[in-house]
């Protein structure tokens, strides 16, 4: 990442973007929200197209140190990444509305999904058999990028779950420990 | 459980998480082994919600916090749930060069391995709520949709309305 991209500021982009209104920048991630099945990263695929390729007011720099940037920050990936598309394209209130527009209709939906469980649980006899394959299959697809690269990952895969195995040391403790871990352990 | 309570223990689980569904052990640590405001059905449930739904897969603390405190539950767990993301607008502002560290990368690679770990660990009680260890069906659903999410290009939610009928069909 150069040095260039990290001291972007929201006014600085490309000379030839006109800034989106905050409806406009609602808009377009409303629009976008739909395609959120499971994966945020088709959402990222549409907002990349929509932002960069068809209005051009987010250059391929900004895109990119965005997407690295709510990769690293803790929480949902995707609506850190819309967080930080918007507040390039119109710092806080920007970064408000992109998150607003992608994840209040989400969170209706959901809303009304968990009411139909009270109502008609027999339909969510088989699905919740399919969520564990879900989840498993997700987990497995976490890890398998690491998979073959280094050996060491694959020891700290059976440490971590050993370690959530011990009840007083719990999740969020096998997490720092894990981030220590991984950030001394040296190059291969 | 008050709405503020609620609100932190949903913005620690989803602070303390890389992705949408790592936060899932930690919300079951908190609400369902802790807490008891919340059986493993109704985490499960939530998922397979949040599964079923548009927009990221986090989002199952909406759910989550319905069933805990009906609607006000469920917006100060959105409240939770999109907080963390504007923490990337400093990120962006400041630490954009430390991002190129090997080390720092390292770490969040062990972060995303070791939670992968840990949303396989989640994943054995709501296989046990879910009837996969105790029938064929449920069993053959599970490993189908593990094999379809994995191996192909189906849409998750279109697995799990798939299986949602033959549940449904099953069960008459």
């Amino acid at each position: 990442m150069s040095s260039e991209n990290a001291k972007l500021t929201p006014t600085s982009s490309a000379a030839n973007r006109s800034r989106l209104s905050l409806a406009s920048i609602a808009r377009v991630y409303f629009g976008v929200a739909g395609s959120t099945w499971g994966s945020g990263s088709v959402t990222v695929v549409n907002i990349r197209k929509e932002l960069v390729e068809r209005r051009g007011v987010l250059t391929e720099a900004e895109f990119s140190l965005s997407y690295a940037m709510a990769r690293i920050a803790p929480g949902t990936n995707v609506l850190a990444f819309c967080a930080a598309t918007g507040w390039r394209l119109a710092g806080w209130p920007g970064a408000a509305a992109a998150v607003a527009a992608l994840s209040v209709p989400a969170a209706v939906v959901c809303v009304l999904l968990t009411l139909a469980y009270g109502r008609w649980a027999q339909f969510f006899n088989g699905a919740m058999a399919a969520v564990v394959g879900v989840i498993c299959a997700g987990a497995f697809l976490l890890v398998q990028p690491y998979l073959g690269r280094r050996r060491w990952v694959r020891t700290l895969v059976l440490l971590a779950a050993a370690l959530a195995a011990v009840p007083w040391l719990g999740p969020v403790w096998v997490m720092l420990l894990a981030g220590l871990a991984g950030y001394f352990w040296p190059d291969t | 459980m008050s709405l503020l309570l609620l609100y932190l223990l949903m913005l620690k689980s989803t602070l303390l998480s890389m992705n949408g569904q790592s936060s899932l052990p930690i919300v079951r640590a908190e609400f369902v082994t802790k807490r008891h405001v919340l059986t493993d059905r109704q985490l499960n449930a939530a998922v397979t919600v949040a599964q079923s739904s548009p927009g990221p897969m986090g989002g199952y603390v909406v759910s989550v916090g319905y069933f805990i405190a009906g609607v006000a539950g469920a917006v100060v767990s959105w409240l939770a749930l999109i907080t963390p993301a504007f923490l990337v607008i400093p990120l962006m502002r400041y630490a954009g060069r430390r991002a190129d560290s090997s080390a720092v990368k390292r770490s969040l690679d062990a972060v995303v391995i070791a939670g992968s770990a840990l949303i396989l660990q989640t994943a054995w009680p709501m296989a046990m709520d879910s009837g996969v260890f105790h029938g064929v069906l449920p069993a053959a659903i599970a490993a189908a949709a593990f094999a379809l999410v994995l191996l192909t290009r189906v849409p998750t939610a279109l697995v799990i309305a798939a299986a949602a009928i033959i549940g449904w069909i099953a069960g008459r």
